[in-house]
């Protein structure tokens, strides 16, 4: 399990993030939900320990081992793995990526499987970020978090700017990661990813930097649809991020 | 049309050479002072009425062949040289594999003065395997060489140096193609050296002749380095590429210049260079350059010259790699330059120089 307790997050001196508190449950989908702007990347990105994101305060724990100080990398080889919400532009062949990925973790095995599931063999010979639709940006990320052969995937949106299609492979992907027991936790706006997922756990409603509420994902997932965000920036924050 | 089929050949030459009780293993590079070799080659080659000899024996025996098509190209090759070599390809007659040379500075403080003609006769291939390195720290390598492709004819001239940090290289490469022939060139370097000039003028003389060229510069130690690729669209509906990846570490300067001139409609021209600066001690600087008064030429033109974004890292590190792996696979897939484009059989050799080159720490 991986767990947040009370994390404060500052880029360049400016705290974005105020005591966040979260639990991602093995073999389950969490939900993080929110507005733009309101810190859920930042979020992640600051428990994957990307330098830049200064945790202030707070601590995360993975099966109770504290690693808030850990590199990214080390925390990436005891079983955290980002999906990133978009790819930098680099001259590196997804093939290669591939390659490098499943050689740290040992999961060459899984490449031909996962890419003809994920409908991303014919990308091989493209780099990375530079040509991609949204929905082949997705699918590769979600690709290099297979074999990265998780305990916790955080995805960040996923679901944003994609077409129907890969909406649905990308849930298949996702179920079958919980189906291994890995906890998700799902960064996601409108939702729609959510009626295509099992074994949901419970949705974070995330507001100017704060995770104001917490529930079962269907509740919470209902009052976002019926209310929208404003309802939960009203009724429990609506600061702007200190 | 004629096939040469080059593992026959290098087979017999190697059998021929191992009779005469020279032991060489196959899959290496024929250096011209195993002249056992070169000569065994020069032999098989000949059945097939190709000519692979030392230039200067091509001078004392073939020197109207050797003036002629100089002269066609527009270059003189000097009479006292050490070294070099004359490829003649005859018409249809076509070397898929490559024919590897390899000139090397063996003697501290020699300066060696290299001179090759590669002629490509019309409806000819040939793939042309070369390297160029030194075995002691200081010299100075000059080198010129001349090609003329004929009508259909095709050449894929791959260039590997490896040099030492005292060593000076001068090189001019001259091209001359004519309708329809086709230029695939790659140039990777390994090491770092003194100082490097290094000049390609590419004449596509004829109707549809296509050039491509993919260099891949890297400055190490303090290398003062100048390589410049001109291109001429003379010929209606010719056509030009030339890429470059620069990679800058610890105090190198690099100037890369390329130009592509068109003066024939319905000419198209592209000119790509990047740069990686790896160190903030490196000097880098890419000078592209279009001209045209022909309104129906097609010319274009991208250049960057940058860091390693902090996005790139941040990215990789969260798969898992340290600062350093990350650095490797970044620089890995930069310099990855042109391999589609070279043959099967030189491909794993450059893939093994650009992972070297993308090792951490080097």
């Amino acid at each position: 399990m991986l767990e947040v307790k009370e994390l404060t997050v500052a880029v360049e001196n400016r705290i974005i993030v105020k005591r966040a508190s979260l639990k991602v449950v093995e073999g389950k989908v969490n939900v993080l939900m929110g507005p733009n702007a309101s810190g859920k990347t930042t979020l992640l990105k600051a428990i994957m320990g990307i330098p830049g994101y200064e945790i202030v305060s707070g601590r995360i724990f993975l099966n109770g081992e504290n690693i808030t100080n850990d590199p990214p990398w080390v925390r990436a080889r005891k079983g955290i793995c980002l999906a990133f919400q978009s790819l930098p532009k680099i001259h590196v062949k997804i093939k290669h990526l591939v390659k490098a990925i499943s050689e740290k973790y040992s999961s060459a095995n899984m490449v031909s499987y996962a890419s003809e599931k994920l409908y991303l063999k014919y990308l091989f010979e493209r780099s990375l970020g530079q040509g991609l639709s949204g929905g082949e940006e997705k699918r590769t990320e979600l690709l290099t978090v297979i074999l990265q052969k998780p305990r916790i995937a955080l995805l960040d949106e996923p679901d944003s700017g994609v077409d129907v299609e890969s909406i649905r492979i990308i849930a298949d992907v996702v179920n079958d990661l919980v189906k291994e027991n890995v906890g998700v936790l799902l960064v996601t706006h409108q939702g729609y990813i959510l009626k295509y997922l099992r074994n949901l756990n419970k949705a974070y409603i995330m507001v100017s930097g704060e995770i104001v509420y917490e529930g079962s994902v269907e509740e919470v997932y209902n009052k976002v649809l019926s209310f929208g965000y404003s309802y939960f920036k009203k009724e429990y924050g609506g600061k702007k991020a200190w | 049309m004629v096939e040469v089929n080059m593992e026959e050949v290098v087979r017999r030459a190697l059998e021929k050479a191992s009779t005469l009780g020279l032991e060489v293993q196959r899959g290496g590079s024929f250096l011209l002072d195993e002249s056992v070799v070169f000569k065994a080659l020069s032999d098989e080659l000949r059945k097939y009425d190709i000519l692979y000899l030392d230039i200067r024996e091509a001078l004392d025996n073939y020197r109207d062949l050797v003036v002629e098509y100089s002269r066609k190209i527009g270059i003189k090759i000097p009479e006292k040289v050490s070294g070099g070599v004359l490829l003649y390809i005859p018409e249809n007659v076509k070397v898929r594999d490559p024919i590897f040379t390899c000139f090397a500075i063996s003697k501290p403080g020699f300066t060696q003065k290299i001179a090759n003609l590669y002629v490509v006769e019309d409806g000819g291939e040939a793939v042309a395997a070369k390297g160029c390195l030194a075995y002691v720290w200081e010299g100075a390598h000059v080198g010129l060489t001349g090609v003329y492709l004929g009508k259909r004819a095709k050449l894929v001239s791959v260039m590997l140096h490896n040099w030492m940090p005292k060593v000076a290289v001068s090189s001019y490469t001259k091209v001359l193609a004519l309708d329809n022939a086709e230029l695939y060139e790659y140039y990777i370097n390994l090491t770092s050296l003194y100082k490097i000039r290094y000049l390609v003028d590419i004449l596509l003389k004829g109707e549809g002749a296509k050039a491509r060229s993919d260099m891949v510069i890297i400055g190490k130690g303090s290398s003062d380095m100048t390589y410049e690729v001109n291109a001429e669209l003379l010929g209606e509906n010719s056509s030009a590429e030339l890429r470059s990846r620069i990679l800058g570490r610890e105090n190198s300067k690099i100037t890369s210049k390329a130009s592509i001139t068109a003066l024939a409609s319905e000419t198209r021209g592209h000119i790509e260079c990047h740069g990686l600066l790896l160190s903030k001690d490196a000097k880098i600087a890419t000078i592209p350059k279009l001209h045209s008064s022909i309104p129906e030429t097609t010319l274009t033109h991208e250049a960057s010259i940058g860091r390693i974004s902090k996005d790139a890292l941040d990215y990789l590190m969260a798969k898992g790699f340290t600062e350093e792996e990350a650095i490797s696979i970044i620089v890995r897939g930069f310099i990855e330059l042109g391999l589609d484009r070279v043959p099967a059989k030189l491909r794993e050799l450059i893939v093994r120089t650009i992972d070297a080159i993308a090792k951490p720490g080097m």
